[in-house]
C-alpha cells in the first residue's frame, strides 16, 4: 500500500478511533516489540489448543479477561489472535461488538448472551450452514413460550416471526428485533431482561445444549474436533458500576455459559482484586521502547517505524532521526503515536515536518496530560519513574493508568510515566523535590 | 473551482482572519481550521474559550469565511445562553443526539455551543456520563465535526466525566485573550514587499505578530518598521486598502515626526504603487514627481532619483505618453546607470525601452532590445524571475507577429514553470491569460476547450488577487463568448 504523501492528507486519514481489522493492510505485527511472542499461545492455551503441535484438549468452558491500555490496540490484535485461532481449525471464531450490537448503559449479561446467540446465527447464516430445526427446537420453544407470557407490540411482531418456522433465519429475526429494542433503550428491553433473568437456567442451558450440537456438526465437516469461541469487544468501555456488576457481580451467570468467550476489559478491572478465580485473564503488553533498566528495545522502534511507514511517507520528515524522536515521545503506545503525527500535521506550516514542528506538537500533548494531572500526581509519577519495578497498587495509580499518564510494560511488571508528562513543569518540579534529601 | 483554487480561496479566508486575532489566537485557529477542512469527516474537538465576544467572533468573522470556501456548511446548536437555557433546548441526552443527528443530516460541521452549562455536572448530574455511554451511537450517526465550545473547567469536566470522549478526542484548541509578549527577535522585520515575500501561510501568523503587538506602547522608531512591514505584507496579498491605512496613517506619521525624509520618500514610493497598481496613475504621477522624487534631489541620492524616474516612465508609457517616457529612459536613466556601472539596472532601463517600442509596434527593435541587451544580463546575473518576466515579453511580441507556434512554446515551456516554481501566484495568472489568448487564435485540435479553461483560472486567480487585470481578461472572455465563472473571492 502507498502511504499519504501530503501532511494534509496525513490528516484526512489519521482516525484515532479505528481498530483494524485482520486484513487491513496498516497493520503491523508487533508481537516482538510488545514482548508478546507468548501472548496467543497462552490465549490459545486456555483453550486448549497448542498451535505449535497443533493438538486440541478443550476444557469445558473458558472465559478469559483479555486486558489492556485504552488505545494500546486491544481489538486490533485480538481479531489477528482470532483469526490465528481460526486458521489452527479448532475454533469457529464469533465476533460480538457489544457497542454496535447493544447500549452500553447498564449493559447486562441477559443482553449479552442474546447478542452472543445472534451474533453465532449471522456468522452460521453468512458460512452458509444448514442446522437441523431439531437442534433449534429448544431454543425457538423457549422464545415461543415467552412471547405468549406477556403481551406487547415486540411480542407480536416476535410470535409472527416463530410462527414462519424453524430455522436460522427465523431465530436470527427474533434475536434482532429484542437486540434491537435493548439498543434503543425501549421499554420492552427491561421486560425482555426480567424474562430473561426469570428464564436464565433454562435459556442457558438450551444455549449449551445449541453449541454442543453445533460444535459437533461443525467438527463432522471439518473432520476435527472443533470449537466455537465467542470474542466480546467493547465490554472495556462499560462505565465504573456496569464494569463491576458485569464482570464481578453477574460473573456466575457469564460462567454459566459453558463456551469460549474472550472479553475485552479496562486495565484498571485486573487490580481492584475482585474478579471472581474463574475468569481467566491474560494482559496485552504495550509496545516497549526501552527494557526496564534504559537499555533501547530495538524491536519496538522498528515496529513503530513501521507502523508510522504506513500511515504516512516518511520523507516528509525533514531529518530520518525526527522519525525516532516522534516514536520516543509516544512511549510505545500506538494510539498517541498517531495522535502526536496528527498533532505535527496540523501544526506544520509547509510539507515538512521538522524539529520546530514536532516540538510544537509535543507540547500541544503534554497540554493535553497538565489538565488533568495534580501535584500528587506528578510526585506519584516521579517516584513510578525512579522505581519503575511494581510494587503494588494505588487508587490514584490505577486512574493514572487509565488515563495514560503512566504506562504498564511486559505484563504490567513495570511501569513509566509518559515522555511527554515529563516534559511538563509539575513533574520537574516533582523530581527535584524527591531528589532533595 | 478546481481543488487548488479552493485551497486559495480557504488559506485566503485564513489569512484574512489573522486581522482579527493575536498571535496565539491565529495559531490555534489556523490548526484548528486545518483539522476541520481537511481532517476525517467524524470528529470530536474540544475548544477552550471563555471570552464570549472572542468566541462569536472566531464563530462569525473567522471560521464561517473558512468554512464557506471549503464548501463545508456549519450548523449552530445552542444549548444555554448566558443566562438561561435555550428555548428549544432539548431534554436530555438523548434528545440532544435527536437534535444533532437532525443536523447532521445538512452539515458536516457542528458548533454546539452552550455545553458547559447544559452539561454541568452540579447543576445536572449524570449528564455527561449519559453522553460518555453515547459516544458509539453519536459517532455513528452523527459522523461529523462536532465542535464542543467549552472553557477550562469544561474540558475537565469531559476529561473525568466523559473518560471515553476524552479518548477519542480529535484535538483541544485553546483561545485566550491573554497578550502575547514581543520578542526580541520580533522587532526585526521578517518580510518585505519585494525581495522577502512571504507565502499565504507566513503571512498570516506574521500580520497576527505584528498586529498583535502594534496595539502596545512602542517606541517610534520601531512602530514605524512595523507597521511598514504590516503595510508590506498586505501588499503582497493584495490588500491595498490595508496596506494603504498602514502606510498614510501609521508609518508617514511616525516618520514625519521622527524627521526621517528619506524613509518618507521611500513610502510615499509603495504608495505611488498601489495607486499605479489601481490604475489611479494622476495619483501615482504625482507622488513620483512631487512627494518622492525631491527629496531624493535634495538628499544628492543619484541612484534612488533614477529608480523613482523608472517608475514615473512606466506611468507615462501606461498612459501614452510615449515620447516623453522614451526621452527620460534614453537621456536621464541609461547614462546614469551607466555610469554607476549598474549593468542590471541598466538591463532593466533598457527593458522599459523595448516596451514603449513595443507600444510604438517597433517590434524588430523590441525584440532585439530583449534578446540582445536585456537577457543576457540577466542570465549572467542568475536573476531567473527578470528572465522569465522578459522572455515573457518576447513571447508577447511573437504572439503579435503571428509567430504563435514559437510563443506558445516560450510560455509554456520556459516561463511558466518558472513562474509557479517561484510561487509568484499573480504571475502564474496572467501567463495562463496569455497562453490562454493564443491557443485561441492558434485553434488547433485542442486549443480551444484547454484556452477556455486556462481563461477560467486566469480570470480566478485575478479575481482572488485582486489583479488590475481582471477586467481584462473578463472583457477577453466575453468578446469569445466563454462563460464568465463567479468570483471566489
Amino acid at each position: 500500500m502507498t502511504p499519504p504523501t501530503s501532511l494534509l492528507e496525513t490528516l484526512q486519514t489519521l482516525r484515532y478511533e479505528d481498530a483494524l481489522s485482520a486484513d487491513d493492510p496498516r497493520y503491523v505485527d508487533t508481537r516482538e516489540a510488545r514482548g508478546s511472542q507468548q501472548t496467543l499461545n497462552r490465549l490459545a492455551k486456555k483453550l486448549g489448543c497448542d498451535l505449535k503441535q497443533h493438538k486440541f484438549f478443550p476444557p469445558a468452558s473458558s472465559h478469559v479477561l483479555f486486558f489492556g491500555h485504552v488505545g494500546s490496540g486491544k481489538t486490533t490484535e485480538l481479531r489477528q489472535y482470532a483469526r490465528a485461532l481460526a486458521d489452527s481449525g479448532f475454533i469457529y471464531g464469533v465476533e460480538v461488538d457489544v457497542l454496535s450490537r447493544l447500549d452500553r448503559n447498564n449493559l447486562q449479561y441477559s443482553e449479552v448472551l442474546l447478542a452472543m446467540a445472534e451474533a453465532l446465527v449471522e456468522r452460521l447464516s453468512a458460512d452458509g450452514c444448514k442446522v437441523p430445526a431439531a437442534t433449534l427446537q429448544p431454543l425457538h420453544d423457549w422464545f415461543n413460550r415467552v412471547v405468549h407470557e406477556f403481551e406487547s407490540t415486540l411480542n407480536h411482531e416476535i410470535k409472527g416471526e416463530l410462527s414462519a418456522g424453524i430455522s436460522l433465519g427465523v431465530i436470527g429475526k427474533v434475536l434482532g428485533k429484542i437486540t434491537a429494542s435493548a439498543k434503543t433503550g425501549a421499554s420492552y428491553k427491561e421486560q425482555w431482561r426480567q424474562e430473561v433473568r426469570n428464564r436464565f437456567t433454562t435459556l442457558a442451558e438450551h444455549f449449551n445444549t445449541l453449541l454442543r450440537k453445533l460444535e459437533t456438526q461443525l467438527s463432522e465437516a471439518s473432520g476435527q474436533r472443533m470449537r466455537i469461541a465467542f470474542v466480546i469487544d467493547g465490554a472495556d468501555k462499560l462505565r465504573g458500576d456496569d464494569t463491576e456488576q458485569f464482570f464481578i457481580h453477574d460473573a456466575e451467570q457469564l460462567l454459566a455459559i459453558d463456551a469460549f468467550v474472550i472479553y475485552t476489559a479496562p486495565l484498571h478491572l485486573k487490580y481492584s482484586g475482585k474478579l471472581v478465580g474463574k475468569l481467566q485473564d491474560l494482559v496485552l503488553p504495550m509496545i516497549k521502547l526501552h527494557e526496564r533498566d534504559g537499555a533501547r528495545c530495538e524491536a519496538g522502534w522498528t515496529a513503530l517505524r513501521e507502523l508510522l511507514a504506513r500511515r504516512i511517507d516518511l520523507a516528509l520528515f525533514a531529518e530520518p532521526a525526527l522519525i525516532d524522536d516522534l516514536i520516543g515521545y509516544c512511549g510505545g503506545h500506538p494510539r498517541e503515536l498517531l495522535r502526536l503525527l496528527g498533532l505535527c500535521c496540523e501544526v506544520a506550516d509547509d510539507e515538512l515536518i521538522d524539529c520546530a514542528v514536532l516540538d510544537a506538537a509535543v507540547k500541544l500533548l503534554a497540554a493535553d496530560y497538565r489538565r488533568f494531572l495534580s501535584p500528587d500526581d506528578y510526585t506519584i509519577l516521579a517516584q513510578l519513574d525512579a522505581t519503575p519495578q511494581h510494587d503494588g497498587n494505588t487508587e490514584a495509580i490505577q486512574q493514572l493508568l487509565y488515563k495514560l499518564a503512566l504506562l504498564e510494560y511486559n505484563d504490567g511488571s513495570w511501569r513509566r510515566s509518559h515522555p511527554v508528562v515529563r516534559m511538563l513543569e509539575g513533574y520537574h518540579r516533582a523530581q527535584q523535590a524527591l531528589a532533595q534529601p | 473551482m478546481s481543488d487548488a483554487a479552493r485551497r486559495f480561496a480557504i488559506q485566503c479566508a485564513i489569512t484574512d482572519a489573522a486581522q482579527r486575532l493575536n498571535t496565539e489566537q491565529f495559531a490555534e485557529f489556523k490548526r484548528l481550521c486545518k483539522k476541520l477542512v481537511y481532517g476525517p469527516a467524524f470528529q470530536l474537538l474540544a475548544l477552550d474559550c471563555r471570552d464570549e465576544r472572542l468566541r462569536r467572533q472566531l464563530l462569525e468573522d473567522c471560521l464561517a469565511p473558512v468554512l464557506t470556501a471549503a464548501g463545508l456548511p456549519a450548523a449552530t446548536l445552542t444549548l444555554h445562553t448566558a443566562a438561561y437555557a435555550a428555548d428549544d433546548s432539548p431534554a436530555d441526552v438523548a434528545a440532544l443526539e435527536i437534535q444533532l443527528r437532525q443536523l447532521a443530516a445538512q452539515h458536516p460541521i457542528i458548533h454546539c455551543l452552550g455545553l458547559r452549562a447544559w452539561l454541568d455536572a452540579e447543576q445536572r448530574p449524570g449528564r455527561w456520563d449519559a453522553l460518555n455511554i453515547r459516544r458509539e451511537r453519536i459517532a455513528e450517526h452523527v459522523s461529523r465535526r462536532l465542535l464542543l465550545w467549552l472553557d477550562a473547567d469544561g474540558i475537565q469536566q469531559l476529561l473525568t466525566l466523559a473518560p471515553d470522549w476524552w479518548a477519542w478526542r480529535a484535538g483541544v484548541y485553546v483561545f485566550t485573550t491573554e497578550p502575547t509578549p514581543m520578542p526580541a527577535e520580533g522587532a526585526r522585520p521578517q518580510f518585505d514587499r519585494y525581495r522577502k515575500r512571504p507565502t499565504q501561510v507566513q503571512a498570516g501568523k506574521r500580520i497576527a505578530e505584528l498586529r498583535e503587538w502594534l496595539q502596545g506602547e512602542l517606541e517610534p522608531e520601531l512602530a514605524w518598521r512595523l507597521w511598514a512591514e504590516l503595510g508590506d505584507i498586505y501588499y503582497t496579498q493584495g490588500w491595498w486598502d490595508q496596506a494603504l491605512e498602514a502606510y498614510q496613517q501609521h508609518v508617514l506619521p511616525l516618520l514625519k515626526a521622527l524627521g526621517d525624509a528619506r524613509s518618507v520618500a521611500v513610502t510615499q514610493g509603495r504608495i505611488a504603487d498601489i495607486f499605479a497598481d489601481r490604475d489611479q496613475l494622476d495619483e501615482a504621477l504625482r507622488i513620483r514627481q512631487l512627494e518622492e522624487l525631491p527629496v531624493y534631489e535634495q538628499l544628492g541620492d543619484v541612484y534612488s532619483r533614477a529608480v523613482t524616474q523608472g517608475r514615473i516612465v512606466d506611468i507615462l508609457t501606461r498612459r501614452d505618453q510615449l515620447d516623453e517616457a522614451l526621452r527620460i529612459a534614453q537621456q536621464e536613466l541609461l547614462p546614469v546607470f551607466e555610469e554607476l556601472g549598474d549593468v542590471y539596472s541598466r538591463a532593466v532601463v533598457q527593458g522599459k525601452i523595448a516596451d514603449i517600442l513595443t507600444r510604438r509596434r517597433q517590434f524588430d527593435e523590441a525584440l532585439h532590445i530583449h534578446q540582445l541587451e536585456e537577457l543576457p544580463v540577466y542570465e549572467q546575473l542568475g536573476d531567473v524571475r527578470s528572465r522569465a518576466v522578459t522572455q515573457g515579453k518576447i513571447a508577447d511580441i511573437l504572439g503579435v507577429r503571428g509567430q504563435l507556434d514559437e510563443a506558445l512554446r516560450i510560455l509554456q515551456q520556459e516561463v511558466l514553470p518558472v513562474i509557479e516554481r517561484l510561487g509568484d501566484t499573480p504571475g502564474q495568472a496572467i501567463i495562463r491569460a496569455q497562453i490562454a489568448e493564443l491557443l485561441w487564435r492558434r485553434h488547433s485540435a485542442g486549443d480551444r476547450p484547454r484556452a477556455a479553461e486556462l481563461f477560467t483560472q486566469a480570470l480566478q486567480g485575478c479575481h482572488q488577487l485582486h489583479l488590475a487585470e481582471t477586467a481584462a481578461i473578463e472583457a477577453d472572455m466575453r468578446k469569445r463568448g466563454l462563460p464568465i465563472p463567479p468570483a471566489t473571492d
